[in-house]
């Protein structure tokens, strides 16, 4: 296919956004494209102001709800974009920046550059929207490298500072984890064997801090996979270390391997549940985050979730 | 309705006088042959009333042992109806009374530390009074054997050849109700087979130490059943490996095959939700009984 038409529009004010959205709306009702507008409120008021009845054949939806959780939201689109095949996608998009610690940020951004390869499939076009006034500097210059290519309104070019996706993700892994800040519980797992107790041992930190029913469940899916996959992929000694720091609940797995794994395995949408990559990517919509380091040392899979 | 005891084939213990009323020919074989194939490996005596010949017993016990040795050293008696319990082609209870008794007195001098028997009385219920006369029978019978040391036996009955009202009264004249053998059982996890509909109950946890095993056993029922039923009222803890063993294996099914997911916990249904029912292609969200927690 032909790829993902992934542009970045840094506006200056709403005129700006109208300016360059209304004719590429347009374009696609013209061709029957399924249309899918994810803004803040006032973006979208005005668009359905412009488009009047036109307005009912496309969708939209409050980007403050759409944009929580990077896998997830990777997941919503590619949802909507299945859902409406074999049409083609035209998108509208204005992730959320405002309100992000340093650690999001750096997953907003790679969930940008990993769009790029998720949506290549589906032909479809997307213009994301970054409030130049705004936005940190860093938000603006992460957007180039995350974007093939920018649009105004004079058109769109080539952003000059985009990085293939892949660079791009190991860039977001370069930094080392921050070492625990709370008291660290460890117990060490040596076969397939020991997974009831290493979910009997989460459940009893999880339970004490007060984590909610729910999210223990998911924590204790997604905790049984990473270490399911350091038993089969990585190497002895394996160890599950159990911390709370910043009003979350921390669960991590290291190994002695090297997963020598593929970049994005784990944040692109899986075809189906029986294709590779399902249980990674599905540990990753399960918590708040997952982050992996993995090099000539072993591997590490640190895993978040609120309490 | 009686409270009957449930209790599997392997825990069977002489004085059960246990009832079978089979869904279907492999529950039969699955029930019946176990309950034969035990009696045989460990000196135990078998009576089966059955016109048939040893190479004709369930396949389930003729795929793991020869019965034929054992039927002439006598250790499986297989006594045909008309010697058992007919009188001028009739079915007499007082005959298969004294039948039965007369073998299990037998068993006993013959040193057997137990005696198992079975039937499959369902053709006497075409009998003129057939099922009042078999009513009858099983409260002897279940006086006879319930306070031996040494007797068990098994009455099978083919519930669609009976009325509900036949099979109630038929029922509550047993006091266990027997069931096939867990397929696996490790005190984390238990599979077991069922039969109406066909499949299989998973209780307690799966996870990667014990993928193989549910891999193996879900092959063996999809194999000879278009519809499986998973039920998983019990079901603890799934992993994703699971899941996406599930997914991969309902891919490779027939045309037309589907798996259907009965009584999902509720965070085992809030994970498929999440990854979204179309990424399991041949799973199907089945039904919900009373007790299955709510959602």
């Amino acid at each position: 296919m032909t790829g993902l038409v992934h542009r970045a529009l840094m506006y200056g004010g709403q005129d700006d956004v109208l300016h360059v959205t209304v004719p590429f709306l347009r374009a696609g009702l013209e061709t029957d494209e399924a249309i899918l507008a994810v803004l803040p409120l006032a973006h979208i008021e005005a668009l359905r102001d412009v488009f009047g009845p036109d307005a009912a054949s496309m969708q939209f939806a409050d980007a403050t709800e759409w944009y929580e959780h990077p896998v997830r939201t990777i997941a919503a689109f590619d949802d909507f974009a299945r859902s409406k095949a074999p049409r083609r996608v035209r998108a509208l998009a204005e992730p959320v920046w405002t309100g992000r610690s340093p650690v999001e940020t750096v997953e907003w951004h790679r969930y940008e550059a990993v769009a790029n390869i998720a949506f290549a499939h589906y032909g479809a076009q997307a213009i994301c929207l970054y409030d130049r006034h705004h936005l940190d500097d860093e938000v603006i210059s992460g957007a180039l490298r995350t974007h093939p290519e920018v649009i105004d309104r004079g058109g769109a070019r080539n952003s000059g500072a985009f990085v293939e996706p892949t660079v791009f993700n190991i860039e977001c892994d370069r930094p080392p984890l921050p070492p625990p800040r709370g008291a660290v519980e460890s117990l060490p797992i040596a076969t397939v064997d020991d997974l009831h107790d290493l979910r009997a041992f989460v459940t009893e930190r999880a339970r004490r801090h007060g984590q909610a029913d729910g999210a223990l469940g998911n924590l204790l899916i997604a905790v049984t996979e990473v270490a399911t996959n350091a038993l089969r992929h990585g190497a002895p000694p394996i160890e599950l270390s159990v911390w709370t720091e910043d009003a979350a609940l921390v669960c991590e797995v290291t190994d002695h391997g090297h997963w020598g794994h593929d970049a994005l395995l784990g944040l692109l949408p899986p075809q189906s549940a029986a294709a590779g990559g399902f249980g990674l990517w599905a540990a990753r919509m399960l918590v708040d985050v997952v982050h992996v380091r993995t090099g000539g040392s072993g591997t590490v899979v640190r895993l978040r979730t609120a309490l | 309705m009686t409270w009957l005891v449930e209790r599997p084939v392997g825990d069977m213990r002489p004085g059960d006088h246990a009832w079978l009323a089979f869904a279907s020919a492999d529950e039969r074989e699955q029930v019946v042959g176990t309950f034969v194939y035990d009696a045989l490996k460990t000196d135990e005596k078998v009576v089966y009333v059955t016109d048939a010949g040893p190479g004709e017993l369930p396949d389930t016990l003729t795929r793991r042992i020869d019965p034929a040795p054992f039927a002439e050293a006598g250790q499986l008696r297989l006594i045909p109806h008309e010697q058992a319990c007919l009188k001028r082609g009739h079915f007499a209870p007082d005959l298969m009374l004294r039948t039965l008794e007369q073998e299990i007195a037998v068993a006993f001098d013959e040193g057997y530390r137990a005696v198992r028997i079975t039937a499959d009385m369902s053709w006497a219920l075409r009998e003129p009074k057939g099922s009042e006369l078999l009513l009858g029978c099983e409260g002897w019978f279940e006086a006879a054997v319930s306070p031996s040391t040494m007797a068990m036996a098994i009455c099978q009955i083919d519930p669609h050849r009976c009325t509900p009202d036949q099979l109630t009264a038929l029922r509550n004249s047993h006091e266990v109700l027997v069931k096939a053998n867990p397929a696996f059982d490790d005190g984390i996890l238990r599979i077991t087979r069922t039969f109406e509909p066909p499949g299989l109950r998973l209780e307690g946890e799966l996870d990667g130490a014990r993928h193989a095993v549910f891999a193996e056993t879900l092959s063996s029922v999809t194999a000879v059943n278009r519809q499986i039923h998973l039920d998983l009222t019990k079901l603890r803890f799934i992993d994703l490996g699971a899941l996406n063993l599930l997914a991969g294996h309902a891919m490779r099914m027939p045309a037309g095959s589907v798996l259907i997911l009965d009584n999902l916990p509720p965070d085992v249904a809030n994970i498929i939700e999440m990854v979204g029912w179309d990424r399991f292609p041949g799973l199907s969200h089945g039904h919900r009984n009373g007790n299955g927690a709510s959602s």
